[in-house]
């Protein structure tokens, strides 16, 4: 709107940005023009959350049906339960999973003895290239009330045996906490990276003004990591609605189904499975829609009171 | 005005590539279009010399060689199609070429299947290609796919004399537009179709106990069976019955209570009127002594949530005294025995036997094939005696032989190959994994159903209902529907039903149970099948 | 007095922290273990929860199932091909737009930077991707696993705001003032500072290569251009019930193979990448800045 009314002034003023900036400018094409054609391209498949798709007339001649796919995926009996749970797993994993990558990258950063760091470090990074498939089937090896390796350490405490997978009651804390498990370490190489990057002067300087160990994190190590902290969690926080389905499928039995139906497993049940793809793209642009607003409120939260936010 | 900006921003980038998009799309329009155009006129060019090309009985098919691009599916164990024996002499015999550019690998085959159906070039031929119910409704309505009813009864005279044998095949594969898309295997062997009640006979002289035929002898053997070490490791880990889920167990003594399993669902159908029984008293009656029975630790408790493959090393470890399977496939049954279900609990007993029609979707004809007619005959061989023999065994003197009496065998060596018999037959021929257009019948079902499994499903024949409806095809609308509503009483049932047998879910708590499933809508689910039901009639 | 209190405090500081290492490291490592002895293992005692410390029955069959397939080999090549291939281009064009959205001075900086985000969010989905890559005539040769993904918006971001925040801006002024353009400054100045985000970087993208299988299903069908992870995939399907269509008739042996042979396949796939992650650690190391902001 604005370019329109003032004419001849933004034209003028847009010659100089080019002529000054243009090396930034360049710099950024390249990558534009991949998102062009790879993400922005490829957009009109959104329409498929409201035609019925035939192949032969294509994506634009399809009919529309309108809301037809929102209201199916609303009519589902379950559709309330299964977005509680997929938000409650989601918020569990961010209160307990997003802080404790940060917490294992200071300890590393911490620890004396430069092997032992390393070992740390090695060790914990390996759970990520665990497969979804091994990963369930050891959680269901060692959470068995028959055999299990946990429930015989609770056993020697006199508890148990607890069904840890045959209950929705420990459902979401199974699935956090082996999340936990396999990506902290992963997670925590960011922070370990960012702690790095911090100027060692900063630490001398503290040590001189006589703070200990505790307080040089404290004052030092996190205040210089804040940025990256924050940087993530805006990121993850737009994750929200977005759960993958492999791991609560195959976790998924018909007795903790009450907290483990999650979006995406209804989704592949009631649309994928089907070959109904207008309903899978319809409830996928739901959610995209509540990560949208969810990550649009916490960067300007961010933006406030960190003074770092994504855009 | 900074997200105004932004708003334009996205707005700018949106339209132009969703210009790029529409030009895009146009150009293959018209390109579509215009070959469509031209491949009538072709096919009308050649619709007279193709009829004197085709010949309506035996071998060679065509006289002249005509080419059929096939869409498939390579299964994991098989060999590339291509060096296939059984497709080698094939193409010999009808003169007909297969193009198999288009035969995929089981991995990723679902994606570059849906891929396929949306790029607008089709295949002639769909062989093995594991169509679903929704995609031959969906998209033989959107013309991809061609009517083959009429084709049927001209150009395959062995699929015509099945459907009239078996009418009930028709409720398989007519859409609800009264067109048949796609074609089935079919499983005249009632032993495939069947779980057998497998009972350990070693363990019941041990107990000194005979065959149970009632329910009261049943529970009376499994608590004798209980707690007694068998294999003698020191270790708990026999029981007395087992099953590969609840949802299975649960359907097998549906059976011992008198119901049936008619549209491969929780349905029976009484004098015209399809109803479910899951919120029957005898069904509440059922649980109550799946229940009973689960409490005293006579049931595997990890049938809640093993897998099969857990199931299968149970079975093949002779941990179980009383379980189900179809055959003897995954353990040694010198010591076991198939048995009938157990009486007490209902006047008749039945066996939730599978339909004729087992698979569907095996086989389809794109609309795009010139020679539609020749395709039919192509696939109609393998619904006869000989074709059917021909596509379990493979090639005479190659990879099988006929004893005097007729009787096809495999050649030696390949069904106890250490590779796996599966691995080894899948070198010459494609049904090792299923859903290939086969026609398995008591001759030529060496492979898969032994002796003992014959044996066993005699003692079943008497309880194996006489028309079983396979589940019905819905029109598009009706089947996004009924997904809904059935993944929701899917899940409420299995949910409950689970409960109940582990005394979790007080039975106090029926009535919760059944008007629960009521206010998810049971009713309409049931009167979709009794449309559908009375569209057949 | 002050300084040996301290140094008390430190040394609990350090044995509290290194009690807790321990711990995390016990924890971590028994399912690890239990992945090892589970791949040597005989598949009933594995499903029947009969292994604990070592394992039971031992045998290399997974292994040498695997290990027998030749198409592993062109699969090991074509990942590192791949990994290789692709990680460079995402590492050129990520660091061009993140450097260029993270300078204040760049032109609708704010606005470009949530065009960008927002293709996290929203996507058109399979088919019209394919359809691109199809179009640009990609399908089926090795650009088509290293184009569509060659940027990671996720990735993209994290190192925006690294330069935004970790870089003085006074340097990159600095610079200019001494006669650097935008390009040396990025050469001289900014990338010499990044070393840890540029390595961290490095490693997600590598290991997103490495992992990938998508792709690869949606747009190769010559297989001899195959990644190692969907061949591996393959040996797993051809062991499994999927392959023998529940019917295990003389096949119950390979089916239960396939239980123990997922544990090989995690050894067989990421021990590459264990060997590889050292060299990427080093970058990693407290005092690698040292001087340097100052300089």
């Amino acid at each position: 709107m604005a370019n329109i009314n003032t004419g001849t002034k933004n034209k003028k003023s847009i010659k100089k940005i080019l002529v000054s900036k243009w090396q930034l400018l360049l710099m950024f094409a390249i990558p534009f023009v991949w998102y062009v054609i790879f993400c922005y391209v490829p957009m009109y498949g959104i329409q498929l959350a409201f035609k019925n798709y035939n192949p032969k007339l294509g994506y634009f001649g399809s009919p529309w049906v309108g809301l037809r796919y929102f209201k199916q995926f609303f009519s589902s009996y379950y559709c309330w339960d299964v977005i509680w749970n997929t938000i409650s797993i989601s918020l569990y994993s961010i209160l307990f999973g997003f802080p404790i990558p940060i917490i294992l990258a200071i300890i590393v950063n911490e620890l004396p003895g430069k092997k032992f760091k390393k070992l740390l470090q090695n060790i914990t990074y390996v759970p990520h290239f665990i497969s979804m498939v091994v990963l369930c089937g050891m959680l269901y090896l060692f959470l068995s009330p028959q055999y299990g390796v946990l429930n015989n350490i609770l056993g020697v405490f006199g508890i148990g045996p607890i069904g840890f997978l045959e209950s929705e009651k420990y459902f979401k804390g199974v699935y956090v906490i082996s999340e936990i498990w396999q990506e902290s370490g992963w997670g925590s190489v960011i922070y370990i990276a960012a702690l790095a990057g911090i100027d060692p002067a900063l630490y001398e300087a503290a040590k001189i003004d006589g703070a200990g160990r505790f307080k040089r994190i404290l004052h030092v190590s996190i205040p210089g990591i804040v940025p990256t902290i924050i940087t993530l969690l805006i990121l993850r926080i737009g994750q929200v609605m977005s759960i993958g389905f492999e791991k609560a499928y195959l976790l998924q039995n018909d007795l903790n189904i009450k907290s483990s139906e999650i979006i995406s497993t209804l989704v592949y049940k009631q649309g994928i499975l089907q070959g109904n793809f207008g309903y899978a793209t319809a409830v996928g642009l739901f959610n995209s829609l509540i990560n949208l607003s969810l990550i649009i409120i916490a960067n300007k939260i961010c933006k406030k009171l960190f003074e770092t936010s994504l855009w | 005005m900074k997200s105004k900006k932004i708003f334009a921003l996205i707005l700018c980038v949106c339209m132009i590539a969703g210009a790029l998009a529409a030009c895009g799309n146009k150009n293959k329009d018209t390109k579509s279009t215009q070959s469509n155009t031209q491949s009538t006129k072709q096919a009308e060019d050649q619709e007279n010399s193709e009829v004197s090309n085709l010949n309506k009985e035996g071998f060679p098919i065509v006289n002249e060689e005509i080419t059929l691009k096939v869409f498939g599916q390579q299964g994991p164990v098989h060999q590339p199609w291509d060096t296939m024996e059984m497709w080698k002499k094939y193409q010999e015999m009808t003169n007909i070429k297969l193009d198999f550019s288009d035969v995929l690998t089981a991995e990723g085959y679902d994606e570059k299947k849906s891929l396929m159906w949306a790029s607008n070039e089709y295949p002639d031929i769909f062989v093995r290609a594991f169509l679903s119910n929704p995609e031959i409704v969906k998209y033989g309505s959107q013309g991809i796919l061609m009517p083959l009813e009429d084709l049927i009864y001209e150009y395959a005279p062995n699929l015509t004399k099945h459907i009239e044998e078996n009418p009930a095949i028709l409720s398989r594969i007519t859409a609800p537009d009264g067109h048949i898309y796609a074609l089935p295997a079919l499983f005249t062997l009632n032993a495939a179709r069947v779980d057998k009640f497998w009972i350990n006979m070693d363990w019941l002289a041990q107990v000194g106990k005979e065959v149970p035929t009632s329910l009261e002898e049943l529970e009376d053997v499994l608590r004798a069976f209980r707690g007694i070490d068998f294999n003698g490791n020191g270790m708990e880990d026999e029981y007395p019955m087992g099953c590969s889920d609840a949802q299975t167990l649960i359907r097998r003594f549906a059976g011992v209570w008198g119901h049936q399993w008619q549209f491969e669902t929780w349905l029976e159908i009484e004098d015209g009127v399809v109803k479910t029984y899951i919120t029957d008293d005898s069904f509440k009656d059922e649980l109550m002594w799946l229940n009973k029975i689960y409490e005293e630790g006579l049931i595997d408790p990890e049938v809640f949530t093993q897998e099969y493959a857990k199931y299968a090393s149970k079975m093949a470890g002779q941990q179980m005294g009383l379980f189900f399977n179809q055959a003897d496939d995954t353990f040694d049954s010198t010591n076991f025995k198939g048995i009938a279900p157990f009486t007490g609990a209902a006047d008749k007993q039945y066996v939730q036997a599978g339909p004729i029609a087992r698979d569907n979707g095996v086989f389809a004809i794109s609309t795009e094939c010139e020679n539609p007619e020749a395709a039919m005959r192509w696939i109609d061989y393998f619904y006869g005696e000989e074709g059917s023999i021909f596509l379990r065994y493979g090639v005479e003197g190659v990879n099988m032989y006929f004893e005097e009496d007729g009787t096809p065998r495999y050649n030696d060596g390949i069904l106890n190959s250490p590779e796996g018999s599966g691995t080894e037959i899948g070198k010459f021929t494609i049904w090792p994994g299923g859903g290939a257009p086969q026609w398995v019948n008591e001759k030529n079902c060496e492979a898969i159903a032994s002796k003992a499994t014959l044996e066993a499903q005699v003692a079943l024949d008497p309880y194996v209902p006489e028309q079983i409806y396979s589940a019905p095809l819905f029109t598009e609308d009706v089947n996004d529907r009924i997904s809904i509503l059935w993944g929701d009483i899917d899940s409420y049932m299995r949910e409950s039903t689970a409960k109940f047998i582990r005394g979790e879910l007080s039975f106090d708590e029926w009535d919760t149970y059944v008007e629960t499933l009521e206010r998810i809508g049971l009713q309409e689910w049931v009167s979709i099948y009794q449309e559908a039901y009375d569209n057949l009639q | 007095m002050g300084y040996k209190k301290k140094s008390n405090g430190d040394l609990a500081f350090d044995l509290v922290i290194t009690l807790i290492s321990i711990m995390i490291i016990l924890i971590i490592a028994y399912p690890l273990y239990f992945v090892v002895i589970a791949s040597f293992s005989k598949p009933e005692a594995v499903l029947g929860g009969k292994i604990s410390l070592w394992p039971v029955g031992f045998n290399l069959k997974s292994y040498t199932m695997i290990l027998q397939e030749n198409k592993i080999w062109t699969g090991y090549r074509n990942t590192i091909l791949y990994t290789v291939l692709g990680t460079m281009i995402n590492l050129v064009l990520s660091t061009l737009a993140a450097f260029s959205l993270s300078r204040k001075d760049m032109p609708l900086r704010t606005p470009l930077t949530f065009v960008i985000s927002f293709t996290m969010l929203f996507g058109g989905g399979m088919i019209p991707v394919y359809m691109v890559v199809k179009n640009l005539k990609l399908t089926d040769t090795i650009w088509s696993m290293v184009i569509p993904n060659a940027i990671n918006t996720y990735n993209l971001l994290v190192m925006k705001n690294y330069f935004q925040s970790s870089i003085p801006e006074e340097m990159q002024e600095a610079a200019a003032i001494d006669g650097c353009n935008h390009f040396q400054t990025l050469l001289k100045v900014v990338l010499p500072l990044s070393k840890p985000i540029v390595a961290v970087i490095t490693l997600f993208y590598a290991v997103g290569h490495w992992n990938a299988f998508f792709n690869a299903i949606i747009y190769l069908r010559n297989q001899k251009l195959y990644p190692l992870q969907i061949i591996l995939r393959d040996i797993l399907l051809q062991n499994s019930l999927e392959a023998v269509g529940g019917d295990m008739t003389g096949m119950y042996e390979k089916v239960m193979q396939g239980e123990t042979m997922k544990y090989a396949l995690i050894i067989v796939a990421c021990l590459p990448v264990l060997i590889f992650y050292p060299f990427v650690q080093k970058y990693f190391s407290k005092g690698i800045m040292v001087g340097a902001i100052k300089g």
